[in-house]
């Protein structure tokens, strides 16, 4: 064979080499996903509220650098009929226990000036057993107490005259001296699917469309919730905070044994994930460790109602070891020994 | 015989130069590089200002490292999709294409020529539009500089991947569709696709079409900014190495089909 010739068939070797590895690549790039990652700064709820109440953000009005950070700031909008408030609602209150209570002045420190509020209605629902008192028929509202800070000024702190007038003529105000109105959170669960849907890894935001869900109290959207949660476990198997809510709203629909599994799966992956005595950082917040008590406990609980006592009392223990103190547990775990 | 065979690569190389030369030229002279440098300019002004001011904390650094960072990806890849977009289509209208093919250039010399030199300007601009867009941020946090060297080289190659696509597409379809169609598969491609990967249940046909998707290139995989600016450690070497083969396939696969087409293409 000619040079030329042999040159012609290498080349084309080559070429059937490439396609046929093209052809293949899917099998690795399919496992290709380095933007795959849990945490991170853009999914940090003290980062996320301290960039989101800057001034910067304000200029910035609703452009961010992520799509759940942009939606999450539709969230705010939404809960609060479209009036643009600086930000003010502790997330992690609202995804741990469902909560929605208001921070004081933004601080660097938010922790230092949490200030929270009573429901129209009732206290929210903490961990355990405790039933959600129904809402008045037609009332779809939740009113505060106390307004917050517009992005709007009010007429006497705003040096623009008639165009600040105007805008407070056009746009949604209400002026913050008076209650502030929030809506019911359903045109918020939209929202919240979008965001995991752009971020899978977004924990807090299945935590709180899961609240969300559950706030409508039909059986329906109870059964949404735990879809939406199988979701969020399903792409982020090691949240233990997801299998701990699951574990609520299975029990709220009365399958009290997948209730205990769950409350069990959520211990477990807590007792893992917790620092040595439960030291608070950026990574162990103040509301994981809640999560993680509630979870021990609840595992306990459930299985000494719908399992063994027997079982119960190794568990009670197992997680007071690791507690090293817990009044609750102490005390579960003297009844079950004089049982 | 040797002396020959130097000349016909040196001649093959002065051609690619030659073609490259028009490509940046042609760059130079239209507006479009200096709107994104205007633009990226009024963003520095702002970090400027901003800084005057005061950041208030960590996170709002972040938020603007980020903001900055993305802005020149984006517009370091939309410069070089309206730059590719054009080269043929409007070279074969003002028939500029015929005198050069006119000379001993090979149509896929002529190709070739085409994506190197407009790679080359892309990545000009990437350089200049992400060190404007990264520097005059302050650094109030942690970012790990071995991820910002992985971040340079996968742009660089996700922008030749861009400008081999850009091509290809512009033998096929008009320009215009073109230019949306790419621009959407860069910004929403990444998203649109992992959420249908998320999505398929374990089923024969539903799991076809997943492995079917991974043949669409993906920009996002490239993109590790939001990774940098997460505080998230560099790559893994393997991992690294198989994003760029990952872009390197693709740019190979669409020269080989793009310089197919333009040879066979009737003028």
């Amino acid at each position: 064979m000619s040079g030329v010739g042999k040159k012609r068939t290498s080349l084309k070797t080559l070429k059937i080499a490439i396609i046929f590895l093209f052809l293949l690549s899917p099998a690795m790039t399919l496992h290709l996903r380095p933007n795959d990652y849990t945490g991170g700064r853009t999914r940090d709820e003290n980062d996320r509220m301290l960039r989101n109440r800057s001034a910067v953000a304000t200029i910035l009005g609703e452009i961010r650098s992520s799509m759940s950070d942009i939606m999450f700031y539709k969230t705010e909008l939404y809960l609060h009929s479209g009036v643009a408030y600086k930000l003010n609602l502790d997330y992690e209150a609202l995804s741990s226990k469902g909560q929605v209570v208001d921070l004081g002045k933004p601080t660097a420190n938010l922790k230092a000036s949490q200030v929270s509020h009573e429901t129209a209605t009732a206290k929210a629902p903490e961990h355990g057993h405790e039933n959600e008192p129904e809402l008045p028929k037609g009332e779809e509202e939740i009113f505060h107490c106390e307004g917050a800070d517009t992005v709007i000024p009010r007429q006497i702190n705003d040096f623009r005259g008639f165009i600040g007038d105007l805008q407070r003529e056009v746009k949604p105000w209400i002026d913050p001296s008076k209650p502030h109105l929030h809506t019911d959170g359903t045109e918020l669960l939209p929202w919240y699917r979008l965001m995991t849907l752009s971020d899978p890894h977004y924990i807090r935001g299945y935590m709180i469309g899961a609240w969300w869900l559950k706030r409508q109290r039909k059986n329906t959207q109870l059964e949404a919730a735990v879809n939406f949660l199988k979701e969020g476990i399903s792409n982020n198997p090691e949240a233990f905070q997801l299998y701990l809510m699951r574990g609520e709203i299975m029990h709220t629909l009365g399958q009290n044994q997948e209730a205990k599994r769950s409350f069990k799966e959520a211990a477990e992956l807590a007792v893992k994930q917790r620092p040595a005595g439960g030291k608070i950082s950026k990574q162990w917040t103040e509301y994981n460790e809640e999560d993680a008590l509630a979870s021990m406990r609840l595992a306990v609980f459930s299985e000494r109602e719908f399992g063994s006592k027997k079982e119960a009392l190794a568990l009670a223990r197992r997680y007071l070891n690791v507690l090293e103190h817990d009044a609750i547990l102490e005390n579960l775990i003297k009844r079950l020994e004089q049982k | 015989m040797s002396a020959s065979f130097d000349y016909m690569k040196v001649g093959r190389w002065r051609s690619l130069f030659i073609v490259g030369h028009g490509v940046f030229l042609e760059m130079l002279r239209r507006k479009d590089f200096y709107v994104m440098l205007i633009l990226i300019g009024l963003f520095v002004m702002g970090i400027f200002v901003i800084s005057v001011v005061g950041i208030d904390n960590a996170a709002t650094a972040n938020l603007l490292l980020n903001l900055g960072m993305s802005l020149a990806w984006f517009l370091a890849h939309i410069l070089t999709l309206l730059t590719a977009a054009r080269q043929i289509p409007v070279e074969m209208e003002t028939k500029t294409l015929y005198p050069l093919l006119a000379r001993p250039l090979a149509r896929e010399d002529y190709y070739l020529g085409k994506w190197m030199a407009v790679t080359i300007s892309g990545c000009a601009a990437l350089y200049l539009l992400l060190l404007l867009g990264w520097l005059p941020v302050p650094r109030l946090e942690f970012y790990d500089n071995r991820l910002f060297l992985q971040i340079v080289v996968l742009l660089t190659v996700s922008i030749a991947m861009l400008t081999a696509l850009a091509l290809l597409l512009s033998l096929i379809i008009p320009r215009s569709i073109n230019v949306v169609f790419i621009s959407l598969l860069l910004v929403f491609g990444g998203s649109l696709m992992g959420f249908f990967q998320e999505q398929t249940r374990r089923t024969f046909v539903t799991q076809m079409l997943k492995w079917f998707t991974a043949y669409i290139p993906d920009f996002s995989r490239l993109n590790l900014i939001t990774r940098y600016t997460d505080g998230i450690g560099p790559l893994s070497g393997m991992e690294f190495f198989a994003l760029i083969c990952y872009g390197v396939l693709f740019i190979v696969i669409a020269l080989f089909l793009g310089g197919y087409l333009f040879r066979r293409r009737s003028l």
